[in-house]
């Protein structure tokens, strides 16, 4: 007897399903933003105008002027440094080019705290001048301050310019700059004329992640008492006990990014459009031995500010505390950094693998605007999507209370806050992106055609999973594993606002640690978080080598 | 009867029809084709055939067992099918071998040893897809197709991803191949060249529509509509009428009718191959008589065998003209042209498709 199939498919779930799943992820992971923008329209009065009158005027500066500065010193160090090393050889170029990436591994409220410590009243810069050199003291520059700030979250993410800036001096190829030379342009008139107008989009992509990054910081602000939304946001929340202020403040930024986000959108096409496909690289000019000399300096100097002397500071500082920080309260904070990013990671990968599924064979404009959506979560800062999330769970535990009432099941409201299983899937909407995107560049080699052809080798469901798309995903599940581990392991905001009692992590005891101005016994847990977020720029200055 | 198709139709939603009433078949051993323009509907009717997608009406019978009716739908791994996919779908992970080898049927070890031999596959049994030429990876996607001997193999435009010399060789290959190992198989490609060089029936498809299933040089000299005829080869259409002797009388002379024809009105239309005309170099002027206009040359180019010559008669339809002697001709000047085929195709010149 021949197996025979159901003369008739359910042909709507059929064709509709990858759009329905994609559509149910992008509602769970924009819910947090959604009772944001609500919450934002039906104001409460009193703490509306309370906020305008005193809160508001200082945050909007503040914050203007941070992500003004930030934009622009990353502006200046990262296209500076793409220039040299895409269009210049000199003596250690190749090991500055990967090198430069480091500073990424150091959280910026890591490094605000190392310089502060270093350059404050009591560190170790202004105790020595004021015992050695007294007339240096007065241009020693004040740390606590916006300009303070400004170097130090630039110091902590212009690699994000240097790393893009570089990918589009790249993509335009040695004939451009021939054509340049030809026209007999000169290496000047080259960069502003050509190379720079060229490269723009991604350019501008990487300034827009810088953006991202700045008004999404929590930790360094905190650590210079230097109030953005970000802090407004939590203060709110944790100091006047006010969840609306909290919401509304928050409603504010939530547009703000919104905006800076469709900006990516944009310049991600462009980069589209710009790139013309296979080309020869860029020939380097070699650099005379006074240039070479400076070109290796200067991307040393940035090196070291950017990476050794924070990272050799740390080390001082926990050596001189590791016997009293080395033990079972730092095994515990690990344990529990790493149960949080391994269920985290674990959500975060079914979630990423399921959207990739669902994207899979639907091509359509619809399915891709949902999963576009989906993955808006990254441009986030994390005390939104946390108060955003405590507006979610509020609204479930009302609605389910009084649903399971009518069923005439007695239930405590507040059962959903402070659950384990909030901080997980705050975790995904945040780092979604960076478990799909690996899964999805897999995906794209697995062909419809390849499941009908092994279909037609009788080989199928569980037989097609493990012989033809496990084998051919695995790679990018794992590579996904890791970014996001490291990206949960590094979260600050997120877990310090919704964590469960006794849920302590390396990140939430940084914070603090430094708040209470302990540098030297934070300084181990902030080592172990470098360590970690070493792991992906090592995979990604690998992938970079392959490429070349 | 390897292949039966009765009746196949199928309607996307939107309603655009892509299959329009389809029935052919094709005998054990034999080699069908299915061309027409992109959009016509032939890969969808293929991968009906193969069960990956479903009609809405008709009956599939594959080497005598009824795979689809509109009550009951074998699964396509039960048809005893094979298939060779545009894109190859050749799995990355996997080298040559363990691809051929990849279901549960899997060949002895003798015939394993022929086909990757006969397939020219001899010393790359351990390479990986990526590692071979795009000539390779569709010989190890035919191989693959070939190693479940399956009743009927079905190749979707697996040429087309190829340059045009390399397309000619291995197509003719394919051929041989296929014909050694007595395979029945389904071949769907726009590439007509393709097709004469490979199978021993084809059809022709247009909207869904089956207009032909014929061989090739049926096809060719007896196009059964004017679509097919624009379609196959090259030619030109010119306006002719019926006269009271009963006979076609067009610009360029008058022709007999064939005897048992069937056309609704007087106006017809004739199809001319540039191979059917004859031009008149000075010193032969009206040697074949009736036959006979007076044509400017609009254009002339060299081809390789003689040259193609386009003319435009007074009326100002245009006819090409493929000249077997290479001597250029003047563009510009008037030559006597004639039609040497007294058999040409004569079309309605309303309604579309019948004969």
């Amino acid at each position: 007897m021949q197996p025979l199939i159901l003369p008739d498919m359910t042909p709507l779930f059929k064709t509709e399903r990858g759009f329905i799943l994609t559509v149910l992820i992008a509602l769970t992971t924009l819910s947090p933003v959604l009772f944001i923008l609500v919450s934002g329209f039906d104001a409460e009065r009193e703490i509306w105008v309370h906020l305008r009158q005193y809160v508001l005027p200082e945050l909007v500066k503040n914050t203007v002027v941070l992500a003004a500065g930030v934009v622009t010193v990353t502006a200046v160090l990262g296209i500076s440094l793409a220039w040299l090393t895409a269009f210049y050889e000199f003596r250690g170029r190749q090991w500055m080019e990967r090198l430069l990436l480091l500073p990424l591994a150091i959280p910026a409220y890591v490094m605000a705290f190392i310089y502060t410590g270093l350059l404050d009243f009591s560190g170790p810069v202004q105790t020595f001048a004021r015992a050695h050199l007294p007339g240096v003291l007065p241009f020693i520059p004040e740390i606590r301050s916006a300009w303070g700030v400004v170097m130090v979250i630039s110091l902590a993410i212009f690699p994000y310019v240097f790393l893009m800036a570089s990918s589009g001096f790249r993509s335009m190829g040695r004939s451009m700059t021939e054509a340049a030379q030809s026209m007999k342009a000169g290496r000047v008139f080259t960069l502003f004329h050509v190379a720079i107008p060229m490269a723009r989009p991604w350019i501008f992509g990487g300034l827009i992640l810088v953006l991202m990054e700045t008004l999404a910081d929590f930790g360094a602000v905190s650590v210079f008492n230097y109030d953005t939304f970000t802090t407004g946001v939590y203060k709110a929340w944790y100091g006047f006990f006010s969840i609306n202020a909290a919401s509304q403040l928050a409603s504010i930024l939530v547009v703000v990014v919104m905006a800076v986000f469709a900006a990516e959108f944009y310049f991600q096409r462009k980069q589209r459009f710009f790139n013309p496909g296979h080309h020869r690289p860029v020939q380097r000019i070699r650099l005379g031995k006074a240039g070479g000399a400076m070109a290796a300096a200067y991307c040393g100097l940035v090196f070291c500010l950017a990476f050794a002397v924070p990272v050799g500071q740390l080390a001082v500082w926990a050596l001189s505390a590791f016997e009293a920080e080395m033990g079972a309260h730092y095994f515990r904070l690990v344990a529990n950094t790493f149960a949080l990013g391994g269920m985290g990671t674990g959500l975060t990968m079914v979630v990423a693998v399921v959207l990739a599924y669902a994207g899979r064979t639907v091509t359509d404009v619809k399915t891709g605007a949902a999963a576009k959506l989906s993955l808006a979560g990254y441009a986030l800062p994390g005390t939104v999507l946390a108060v955003g999330m405590i507006n979610v769970i509020a609204w479930l535990d009302d609605s389910l209370v009084s649903s399971l009432g009518l069923l005439g099941v007695a239930v405590s409201p507040g059962m959903l806050k402070g659950s384990l299983m909030l901080l997980p899937l705050c975790y995904m909407i945040r780092f979604l992106t960076a478990g799909y995107n690996p899964v999805y560049g897999n995906m794209t080699r697995l062909t419809p055609s390849m499941d009908e052809a092994a279909r037609l080798m009788k080989v199928s469901g569980a037989g097609l999973l493990a012989k033809v798309h496990l084998p051919l995903i695995r790679r990018g599940m794992i590579t996904g594993s890791i970014l996001v581990l490291v990206e949960i392991i590094k979260e600050m905001p997120v877990t310090l606002m919704l964590r469960p009692f006794g849920w302590d992590t390396l990140a939430v005891k940084i914070f603090e640690l430094t708040s209470e101005g302990e540098w030297e016994r934070a300084a181990l847990p902030a080592l172990t978080l470098i360590a970690v977020g070493m792991i992906p720029i090592v995979l990604l200055t690998l992938v970079r080598k392959e490429n070349t | 009867m390897s292949l039966s198709i009765r009746r196949i139709h199928k309607r996307h939603k939107k309603d655009k029809v892509v299959a329009r009433d389809i029935s052919f078949s094709i005998d054990d051993g034999k080699l069908g084709a299915l061309i027409g323009p992109s959009g016509c509907g032939k890969t969808t009717l293929l991968r009906m055939i193969a069960g990956f997608e479903r009609p809405d009406a008709g009956t599939i019978r594959i080497c005598g067992t009824e795979v689809f009716s509109p009550s009951a739908a074998l699964s396509p791994e039960h048809r005893k099918t094979g298939m060779v996919f545009q894109d190859y779908a050749l799995f990355p992970h996997l080298t040559v071998l363990e691809n051929i080898c990849f279901g549960p049927e899997t060949p002895g070890k003798r015939s394993l040893e022929k086909l990757v031999s006969v397939t020219g596959l001899s010393g790359t049994e351990k390479k990986y897809p990526h590692e071979l030429s795009g000539g390779q990876q569709q010989r190890v996607a035919l191989a693959r197709a070939m190693a479940p001997k399956p009743g009927l193999l079905l190749m979707d435009e697996p040429f087309s991803n190829l340059d045009i010399t390399l397309r000619e060789t291995l197509s003719q290959e394919v051929g041989i191949i296929l014909k050694e190992y007595g395979i029945t198989g389904l071949l769907v490609t726009h590439n007509q060249q393709e097709a004469f060089a490979m199978a021993d029936h084809i059809g022709v498809m247009k909207d869904g529509k089956l207009l032909q299933w014929d061989s090739a040089d049926r096809l060719y000299y007896h196009p059964n509509c004017r679509e097919v005829a624009a379609f196959v080869g090259e030619g030109a259409f010119i306006k002719g009428q019926v006269s009271r002797s009963g006979r076609v009388e067009t610009e360029i002379g008058s022709f007999d009718l064939p005897e048992n024809h069937n056309y609704g009105s007087s106006d017809l239309l004739m199809f001319i191959r540039p191979e059917d005309v004859y031009v008149h170099r000075s010193g032969d002027d009206g040697a074949s008589g009736g036959h006979f206009v007076k044509a400017r040359l609009i254009s002339s180019h060299f081809r390789g065998p003689g040259r193609l010559h386009t003319f435009e008669m007074p009326s100002g339809e245009r006819l090409s003209c493929l000249d077997p002697c290479p001597a250029p001709l003047r563009p510009g000047l008037d030559y006597g042209i004639s039609i040497c085929n007294p058999k040409v195709s004569l079309f309605d010149c309303r309604s579309e498709g019948d004969s």
